[in-house]
């Protein structure tokens, strides 16, 4: 694989992880430092203008010499042609396709953080508002309340793997009873009660997602509880 | 809706060379396709759960914006529901960045979800290493829907050439599985995988209405 390949592909994933949990100023500094060696990815860059520019004409060209339902693969033949033509390589074309889209997710992120620092949040719909970010010993999480439960996003430093499920604690101890677990490769789901609340938790992959149904105010020390167990640390 | 459901992998047995395929060439491999999986035997069952699923809807499907079994209950009552937009405006050249698509019908939903699940929960890559890049072709890019850094070569026991990164197109069917669709997805690796010797993967995903849930079927495609 390129070698520039995977490092962009590692950070838009990281940073689309770091939207979803709400932590917009560790988004920001991903795609920074993914874009900081811009001199590496002009290759790749060129590479995925070309294509771009090849595919265009191409669709410009179909539209006026060919009808009908094969336009498509009319298209997709003069393509490929062109490409082993040109000798363009698929994975700088790519590579460079995955940088102008951190590039653009950056801008976008940079817009938003200057554009707010200007605006009222009053007039913010409620469920956009910012999201609380709060630290463990190898997790992240954020909480927000929507009507009667609590939303939690946590990200792990390291993802769930199955193999380690023996070494976690047994959530029995703390008063929790666990309903039947589902397993997959990277990822479990199962739900929790204890007297004063009910939790429904899946993980997938470094994605933790919990909903919690509870008569406390105060759900940090049960998301913490939660988890440590599944940390890196545990 | 239950917790779990069974879905059937189908291995296609032939690799299809897409390099010396015309648009014609491309239409017929596409029929041999629809008329063949008709009688493949499954290679494996998986178990899918849907929580995890809903998770890989969230984080893979462009077209989703909502919970699939929400988008279940707006397509069957007819009804197109708005797209969350941010509050302040993007600049335009921006704005496909935060565009979900609406898809009326959910089997767009379902046949993404479903590939990145099978990739991450079934065959064990990293989440990390799962790109989607579909959303680039919105601004004219040359790309498929995914790429799969495949650096521990998770796909191995599936593929007769297991190249790193592969690329993979995604088809899903609720109705019949038109010959023309599969030219498709045929016509978009044939693109990104000219001058090279990179493995695409073309993945149908098919609605099988006796057993009331879905099939998938790989089709190995090369250069």
């Amino acid at each position: 694989m390129g070698q520039s390949l995977h490092p962009l592909l590692k950070a838009i994933n990281e940073v689309n992880d770091n939207l979803w949990l709400g932590d917009y100023e560790r988004a920001i500094e991903i795609a920074t430092v993914g874009l900081s060696e811009k001199k590496e990815f002009v290759g790749a860059i060129s590479s995925a203008s070309k294509a771009k520019k090849l595919l265009k004409d191409k669709r410009k060209e179909g539209r006026q010499k060919e009808k009908g339902t094969t336009r498509r693969l009319w298209v997709a033949t003069e393509v490929a042609n062109a490409i082993e033509k040109e000798r363009l390589d698929p994975v700088q074309n790519i590579t460079g396709v995955l940088f102008d889209q951190l590039s653009d997710i950056k801008d976008m992120l940079v817009f938003f953080a200057e554009a707010e620092s200007h605006e009222k949040y009053d007039n913010i719909d409620e469920t956009a508002k910012k999201r609380e970010i709060s630290y463990g010993k190898g997790y992240r999480f954020s909480i927000q309340r929507i009507a009667n439960k609590w939303d939690v996003r946590a990200l792990l430093d390291k993802p769930y793997s199955q193999e380690k499920e023996s070494k976690r604690l047994d959530f029995g101890q703390n008063n929790y009873s666990v309903s039947e677990k589902h397993y997959a490769k990277s990822g479990t789901y199962f739900d929790m009660f204890s007297n004063d609340s009910y939790c429904q938790l899946t993980i997938n992959g470094n994605q933790v997602t919990l909903t919690i149904f509870s008569v406390s105010d105060d759900i940090k020390p049960i998301v913490n509880n939660i988890l440590q167990r599944f940390a890196s640390g545990a | 809706m239950a917790a779990s459901q069974a879905v059937q992998l189908f291995i296609f047995p032939h690799t299809i060379h897409v390099q010396p395929l015309d648009e014609n060439g491309l239409l017929q491999a596409a029929t041999i396709i629809s008329t063949s999986i008709q009688g493949l035997k499954p290679k494996f069952d998986f178990v899918v759960d849907l929580a995890l699923l809903e998770q890989c809807n969230m984080r893979y499907s462009e077209k989703q914006v909502n919970r699939i079994d929400e988008n279940f209950q707006n397509y069957s009552a007819g009804t197109r529901f708005k797209v969350n937009t941010p509050f302040i405006k993007p600049p335009h050249s921006l704005r496909y960045l935060i565009r979900k698509f609406f898809s009326g019908d959910v089997s767009g939903d379902i046949g993404e979800s479903l590939f990145s699940y099978f990739l991450i929960n079934v065959m064990g890559l990293e989440s990390l290493n799962l790109g989607h890049t579909r959303i680039a072709k919105r601004r004219g890019a040359l790309t498929p829907d995914f790429i799969i850094n495949d650096e521990k070569f998770c796909m191995f026991p599936l593929l007769q050439n297991n190249t790193n990164p592969l690329l993979a197109e995604v088809k899903s069917f609720t109705g019949a599985v038109d010959p023309q669709r599969i030219s498709h997805g045929l016509a978009q690796l044939k693109m990104g995988l000219a001058n090279s010797s990179l493995t695409g993967l073309l993945c149908l995903v098919v609605r099988n209405e006796s057993r009331q849930g879905y099939d998938t079927y790989l089709v190995e495609v090369v250069n």
